[in-house]
């Protein structure tokens, strides 16, 4: 496990937004306090990366945020949405901070 | 009462290896409170939902523990991988995430099926969370095909390879093991941190 990256100006595109959707709907399917305190974190990466917002800053907060609530994730679960991230990792190798931000939220970092 | 045909010698069983399982128990034991008498289902449709749970709840600890064990199989590949080979940072990468999502399925393998086969039924047989009606995106099943799909769409690079390097790639032994992705990519040299960012 890596420490978090700080990411200043991070630009999600296209294929990294649809990708945040879909651990969301996934999320969403097990109705549990810890999946909506994600889908909190997730939905606040989503929404100040609009087309409106050109890029924003991550910092270790909002990864210990997301850290404390993917430990009560199920592993199934953890494993879905490792798999979604690592495919956007797989999708960004020509853009390191979109690299970096998959390959923190794919196997989690120690804030 | 449905709930009572389960067999609780195989259910303590299944307790004693819970371990980051807990929808399995929230399954158990929700289903024991939400199929009562007053529900009258019919013999057949009991037995399919008896079933179903047991399934599903099983598949839900071994596919689990498989996921825990395929993840402590993991090599980070030498940095010589691809030594000898005329092979672009682009191919590199194409390569490599092929193997991986096809190591990785291999390493879940007929666990991974029987995920997907007991989420189908537990959907068919109208489970709470897998019913059409509560899931009606399918989700459940979605999430368990969630790797063949990625497999799937990780051929198409890959076969853009020459034929002949990908015959060289297919008989490195090395590439056959489930790796770890990023830490694999950091020791072959590929990390982008030396990428421009826009």
């Amino acid at each position: 496990m890596k420490s978090c990256p700080t990411i200043q100006g991070l630009k999600l595109d296209q294929s990294s937004l649809q990708a945040l959707e879909q651990i969301e709907l996934k999320l969403r399917s097990l109705r549990l306090a810890a999946s909506l305190t994600s889908i909190g974190v997730i939905s606040n990466i989503f929404y100040r990366s609009s087309p409106l917002q050109a890029a924003y800053n991550i910092h270790a907060t909002d990864w210990q945020l997301f850290a404390q609530s993917t430990a009560a994730w199920p592993r199934i679960m953890q494993k879905a949405v490792t798999r979604i991230a690592e495919e956007e990792h797989w999708n960004h190798q020509h853009d390191r901070k979109q690299a970096q931000f998959w390959e923190a939220v794919a196997y989690g970092c120690k804030p | 009462m449905t709930g009572s045909k389960l067999n609780s010698g195989r259910l303590w069983r299944m307790a004693a290896n819970l371990k980051n399982t807990w929808p399995a128990w929230a399954l158990l034991i929700g289903n024991l409170f939400w199929l009562t008498p007053s529900q009258a289902q019919s013999p057949a449709q009991e037995d399919l939902t008896s079933f179903a749970i047991q399934r599903l709840a099983q598949a839900v600890i071994d596919y689990s523990a498989q996921i825990k064990y395929c993840r402590q199989q993991e090599i980070v590949l030498p940095p010589d991988t691809f030594a000898g080979l005329e092979i672009s940072r682009d191919e590199q990468i194409a390569a490599l995430a092929y193997f991986r999502n096809k190591n990785d399925r291999t390493c879940l393998g007929q666990v991974e099926e029987e995920f997907l086969q007991a989420t189908l039924l537990a959907r068919e047989a109208k489970l709470p969370a897998y019913s059409a009606k509560d899931d009606p995106g399918a989700e459940q099943i979605l999430t368990a095909l969630l790797s063949r799909t990625l497999a799937l769409k990780r051929e198409r690079p890959y076969l853009r390879l020459a034929p002949a390097l990908r015959r060289q790639l297919e008989a490195l032994p090395v590439l056959q093991h489930n790796f770890d992705p990023f830490q694999s990519i950091r020791s072959l040299g590929l990390s982008n941190s030396d990428i421009d960012d826009d």
